[in-house]
């Protein structure tokens, strides 16, 4: 995998982690209240509209980016998880990013074949 | 990927039971949120039509995510294997440049060689930015 690929991964990751986190901010912690005691919907279903199809996104590039970072399966699913609860998927974010580059430090993400492959030996 | 023991630690490993595991959990659990969903729905609640379709693809992404799950390479997961994975690097092919076919064909044909040696020693003269790397 290059290196080009894992850092659009984590962009892509980020954007959707951070959308995603503030559109069930504002749905659980404006919405609902307005829904219980003020009898006003238009928040949750403007807002709850947006997350339900946003987190179908968020969990496609966050399946793609755990992967590439080799995430083992149950954080994976707990990442995936963190788009529904409020303030979790910016937590995630935030370990997962640190993860990134811890193991952009290490080497861990730039292709092998870019490095550890010799040049083609030359014909004599 | 059709030896026994590889397709075992494929379908058996503990990672691969942990993704069979949710998917068995998930997938039905899609289902019962659908037909929750689209009693809401037909309730009246114009919400319930965005969830009653949220559902099933939710459900259609865990197969396509277990899936890939299934078909990643035990050997690189996690941080350790990924560090394997770096460190042990791609197997390096062995090509055989045809040299010795090369070779016979020169032997066979004095004009092929003449032109082969003419094109070596092109090649030396050459400025280097015209060779590779």
């Amino acid at each position: 995998m290059a290196q080009a690929a894992a850092r659009r991964a984590l962009v892509r990751y980020r954007v959707m982690a951070y959308t995603t986190a503030v559109l069930l901010i504002i749905l659980v912690f404006a919405g609902i209240p307005l829904q219980v005691w003020d009898h006003n919907l238009w928040i949750v279903e403007v807002v709850g509209t947006m997350h339900g199809y946003l987190y179908l996104v968020y969990l496609l590039v966050a399946f793609d980016f755990t992967r590439k970072l080799r995430v083992p399966v149950a954080r994976m699913l707990l990442v995936l998880l963190a788009g529904t609860v409020p303030f979790a998927a910016i937590v995630a974010e935030r370990l997962l990013t640190r993860r990134y580059e811890r193991e952009l430090a290490e080497g861990l993400l730039s292709d092998p074949a870019d490095t550890a492959t010799p040049a083609p030996a030359a014909e004599r | 990927m059709n030896e026994p023991g590889k397709a075992r630690s494929r379908w058996l490993s503990r990672r691969a039971i942990i993704a069979h595991v949710a998917l068995v959990i998930w997938v039905p659990g899609c289902a019962i949120a659908t037909r929750w969903q689209v009693g809401i729905a037909v309730g009246g609640n114009s919400l319930g039509w965005v969830y009653s379709v949220m559902w099933p693809t939710f459900a259609l992404f865990a197969v396509v995510f277990w899936w890939y799950l299934i078909h990643d390479d035990p050997d690189s997961l996690g941080s350790r294997g990924l560090k394997r994975m770096v460190q042990d690097g791609p197997p390096i092919p062995e090509v055989d440049g045809g040299s010795a076919y090369i070779a016979q064909a020169e032997a066979e044909d004095p004009e092929l060689a003449a032109y082969n040696a003419y094109l070596e020693s092109l090649s030396k003269t050459a400025p280097s930015s015209w060779q590779r790397r």
